[in-house]
């Protein structure tokens, strides 16, 4: 089966390959990180302690693999800035970056598909024209203009809505959903506006066909026309497309994050740079390629649920 | 297998005494959109070129007395925290913004072209080995891996641009490698049927002069998402340094100057959006003219 | 007039369609009126572009779909005004009481779903079924229609069929729901020649069965000669001549008819074809008074380019839109010399 393989061989190839290429990118950056710990007065055999402390006088692969084996288990090694683990800096900024994205997806979707369907089922109407220019524009400017131009209107102006900071949901949903609201808007937007497109070519596309003709003259209603016919054969483009946004929109967390100060992942590899910290970049990293990965494997399985012929 | 958008594309063949540029050019202008995007990307590249001449206001002149001034008729767009004429900063900045981008796109190329033409021309083992890179680079998104690669080069314009361009290249090497195997295939068929066996470095010319075309509107796509990337990147503080300044980095200006002058972030992000959509447009344009039908939008 | 029991399965009257297209409005079809019984099957004859399509289209209220608009007349389905009916209704007298097949059986069916789950779609739509019985019932009507092993075959998908196979499939689909009326848009048009007569064969048997009445669009005059028990012929949105097959293609009146056969092949016979002279009229920049006249060797001008001439029809609805008919069944055969 296809995808067993996939998930056999394929994923933890690629993860391999991606954590490698990245490994090996920073270990060959300039500077050692062994000198900047140990400090601007350290002596020669005070670098080189440091230096077998870190494992960074053994070779490439080595040092690979007991990342790799510790990247499994969830060790991600030390930061070299924060002297603390990375995975406990990348679990306590796990929860503002998890929501923010789910929540962007969420609206992505039901804006997306919704004006989509919408402008298809009214074509040539305003709502058609509206979604046109607005799937133009929405992949032209930047996200974060977006999120400012939304924290203009609903904070600035409209005073409805916080225009930083974050609160955890166990804190009540009321305040977290006010504090989340913008910054997932304006991560979606984007995302959203290439849905639209996509959901309105392909579902007009499959309108025009012989088959839903059929369908029509053989008594059947709307409603199921679109479960039952246009979805699967519509549906496999868009959830690709969909797939693909949602990796990007990952992407997209740094900058929202940094707009809306709030302390998530995305914070946390800008700071990173800024402060070179390699096994912080490259835990992050791996944890992105890994949400990734797994994001490809569940549109290759949804394919059979969308079209059975695919599970032939 | 699903149909790809950029699908592979054959040039159009030379009619005897018109060049392809010029048949371009006259399919171009037939569609108005991309006409009007193919004016509006020239004057932009006109004042990336001479645009800080005529301009009398230095960009970087202080100001202090007038800092955060609204648009008048002597700032005609304001001025920043600094400042700084806004206008002239704008137009000195589009230089910057554009040469970013051109670099992100040549590094792609650099890096892509070959590597695709490589794998699309010999398969095989090759093929598979590149691709299986090319896939796994394509599995961190985006802005991450460039961040990524500018934590190892250092952040300033060119180093990030470089990171974009490392980020961009394997939509690079997929387009190539793609239009190369079906024009290889042709190529193959003619070479079978012709006078004999053909040199390689011949085939390989034949080739890129057969890939130019979808390579040309993916080019002007992928400047317009450079731009993008760009502003997001100066926006994080990795890019441009100050007091250079790009679109995107007066963006961050504005962005500092938030709730004091909030009215500085339209004008950067409007020449940002207006030139993204140009390059698109003009980028669906091209694609039009040259498979000869109407673009996809 | 006296009175009397409209015994017909379908009453078309004075049907016009119109579309607008780049700004012109064109009416491919218009003041159409034909009917038909029950277990008869009029044969709709005409060359592309004769509006033949598009009336079976409205008959069904399927143009809504197709962006045209009913803009007068009136059709009745066993005295039911189909096309004042709201939407809803409608949909519930498709497939149930109408059932339709078109040209190109593979692009009919949905490639994702199975093909017994297409057919039970219908059953269920109009009958309250289970889903295990209306998937048995859809078994039967694949049988029926004579695929083999249709047990198994329910549970393919139309790819593995070919397009005999499919058209016999939407046959399936159409009757499933045994309708009063069926409406076949160039049944065979995209099959091969062998496999035509025997689609169209079980078509008749089927027909006969059910006592369904049948409307069979076709531009190929041998499929009608040999299936319909009458014939309607079109030209520019327009019915030109009708009546029962014979007379219409033994006794043509209408020198179209009369054109349309010369060009026809006829097994055995080695006189040569006669085209038509001139081309079909486009839908916006039609001929004024009758819109054959440009063509037509018996046009008297002054008479038959300024009148459209009226469809007459006798006591048994044959008839024709001539101006002078007797003159085309004396027509030299001969449009040009050499």
């Amino acid at each position: 089966m296809k995808t067993l393989r996939r998930v056999v061989i394929t994923t933890p190839l690629l993860f391999v390959l991606v954590s490698f290429s990245v490994f090996a990118m920073m270990a060959a950056a300039p500077g050692d990180p062994a000198v900047d710990l140990a400090g601007q007065n350290a002596k020669p055999e005070d670098i080189a302690r440091v230096r077998s402390e870190l494992g960074l006088d053994q070779p490439l692969l080595v040092r690979y693999w007991n990342w790799l084996s510790g990247a499994v288990t969830g060790d991600f090694g030390t930061s070299y800035s924060r002297r603390q683990p990375v995975s406990e800096l990348i679990g306590a900024r796990l929860e503002p970056t998890l929501s923010l994205a789910l929540v962007a997806i969420f609206f992505a979707v039901i804006i997306g598909v919704g004006f989509g369907i919408l402008a298809t089922v009214r074509q040539g109407g305003m709502v058609d024209r509206f979604v046109s220019v607005i799937s133009s524009i929405g992949i032209a400017l930047p996200q974060f203009w977006v999120g400012m131009l939304l924290v203009m209107v609903f904070s600035l102006q409209l005073k409805a809505m916080p225009a930083t900071g974050y609160v955890d949901i166990s804190d009540g949903f009321a305040p977290w959903a006010a504090h989340v609201i913008l910054p997932a808007l304006a991560l979606s937007l984007m995302p959203a506006a290439e849905l639209m497109r996509h959901v309105r070519s392909s579902v007009s596309e499959v309108l025009d066909k012989d088959f839903v003709l059929t369908a029509r003259a053989k008594g059947m209603l709307t409603r199921p026309i679109y479960f039952k016919h246009v979805v699967r054969n519509a549906g496999i483009p868009i959830v690709t497309v969909l797939g693909i946004r949602i990796a990007q929109l990952l992407g997209g967390t740094v900058v929202i994050e940094t707009l809306f100060g709030i302390q998530g992942l995305g914070t946390l590899t800008v700071d990173s740079v800024l402060g070179r910290d390699m096994p912080t970049i490259l835990g992050v990293v791996a944890l992105a390629t890994a949400c990734v990965l797994v994001i490809n494997l569940l549109v290759d399985l949804s394919y059979r649920f969308i079209d059975p012929r695919t599970a032939q | 297998m699903l149909q790809r958008k950029d699908a592979v594309v054959s040039a159009p063949r030379k009619v005897r005494g018109e060049s392809l540029a010029s048949k371009m050019f006259s399919d171009l202008r037939s569609d108005t959109l991309s006409f009007v995007a193919f004016v509006f990307v020239s004057a932009v590249i006109l004042i990336a070129v001479f645009g800080p001449l005529p301009v009398s206001t230095d960009p970087n002149q202080l100001n202090l007395r007038h800092a955060l001034a609204r648009p008048s008729s002597e700032f005609w767009l304001g001025t920043d925290d600094l400042g700084r004429d806004q206008f002239s900063r704008l137009i000195s900045a589009t230089r910057v913004t554009l040469l970013a981008a051109a670099e992100a796109v040549a590094v792609s190329l650099v890096i892509g072209l070959p590597l695709g033409l490589v794998a699309g021309y010999f398969g095989g083992k090759i093929d598979s080995v590149l691709s299986r890179l090319n896939d796994a680079l394509m599995s961190v998104p985006a802005l991450i891996l460039a961040i990524a690669v500018v934590a190892v080069v250092g952040p300033g314009l060119t180093t990030s641009m470089f990171a974009i361009g490392v980020v961009f290249s394997p939509s690079i090497f997929r387009l190539v490698r793609g239009s190369t195997m079906a024009v290889r295939s042709e190529t193959y068929v003619e070479a079978a049927v012709a006078i004999g066996a053909r040199s390689p470095r011949i085939m390989f010319v034949h080739v890129l002069r057969n890939i130019f075309p979808p390579v040309l509107v993916q080019i002007s796509l992928l400047i317009g998402i450079a731009m993008i990337a760009e502003a997001n990147l100066s926006f994080l503080g990795l890019g441009v340094v100050p007091p250079e300044a790009s679109w995107g980095s007066m963006l961050r200006t504005a962005f500092d100057t938030f709730y004091a002058a909030p009215f500085l972030m339209f004008a950067p992000g409007l020449a940002i959006g207006l030139t993204v959509l140009a390059f698109s447009q003009l980028g669906d344009g091209l694609g039009g003219a040259l498979t000869g039908k109407k673009a996809s939008r | 007039m006296t009175p009397r029991l409209d015994r017909n399965t379908l009453t078309v009257k004075d049907l016009s369609v119109e579309f607008t297209a780049d700004g012109t409005i064109i009416r491919p079809v218009d003041g159409v009126s034909l009917s038909i019984r029950a277990g008869e099957m009029l044969g709709l004859v005409g060359e592309s572009g004769s509006g033949k399509s598009v009336t079976s289209l409205a008959v069904t209220g399927l143009t809504d779909y197709t962006g045209g608009r009913v803009v007068g007349g009136s059709v009745h389905l066993e005295g039911t005004d189909i096309l004042s009916l709201a939407s809803r209704q409608r949909s519930d007298v498709l497939g149930r009481d109408i059932g339709m097949i078109f040209q190109q059986p593979m692009r009919s069916l949905n490639p994702t779903m199975r093909i017994g789950n297409q057919v039970a779609e219908v059953i269920r739509r109009h009958r309250r079924l289970s889903k295990r019985e209306a998937w048995n019932q859809a078994v039967e009507m694949l049988d029926r229609v004579r695929i083999p092993e249709p047990h198994k075959r329910a549970h393919d998908y139309p790819f593995s069929f070919s397009g005999g196979m499919a058209q016999r499939v939407m046959i399936a689909m159409a009757l499933a729901c045994q309708p009063k009326l069926m409406i076949a848009d160039e049944p065979t048009t995209a099959l091969d020649a062998t496999v035509q007569a025997r689609v169209m064969d079980l078509l008749r048997e089927l027909q006969q069965d059910l006592d369904v009445a049948v409307l069979l669009i076709t531009h190929d005059l041998g499929v009608a000669s040999s299936y319909c028990d009458r014939i309607a012929v079109m030209y520019c949105g327009q019915i030109v001549e009708q009546g029962s097959t014979a007379d219409v293609l033994m006794r043509p009146t209408h020198p179209y008819t009369r054109g349309l056969l010369d060009a026809t092949p006829i097994r055995g016979s080695r006189e040569r074809l006669l085209p038509i002279v001139g081309n079909v009229p486009p839908a916006a920049d039609l001929p004024s008074g009758c819109r054959f006249h440009p063509r037509c060797q018996l046009s008297v001008p002054g008479l038959c380019d300024r009148m459209l001439p009226e469809l007459r029809l006798d006591e048994t609805g044959c008839g024709d839109r001539c101006l002078h008919p007797e003159s085309a069944t004396t027509l030299v055969s001969g449009v040009s010399t050499g």
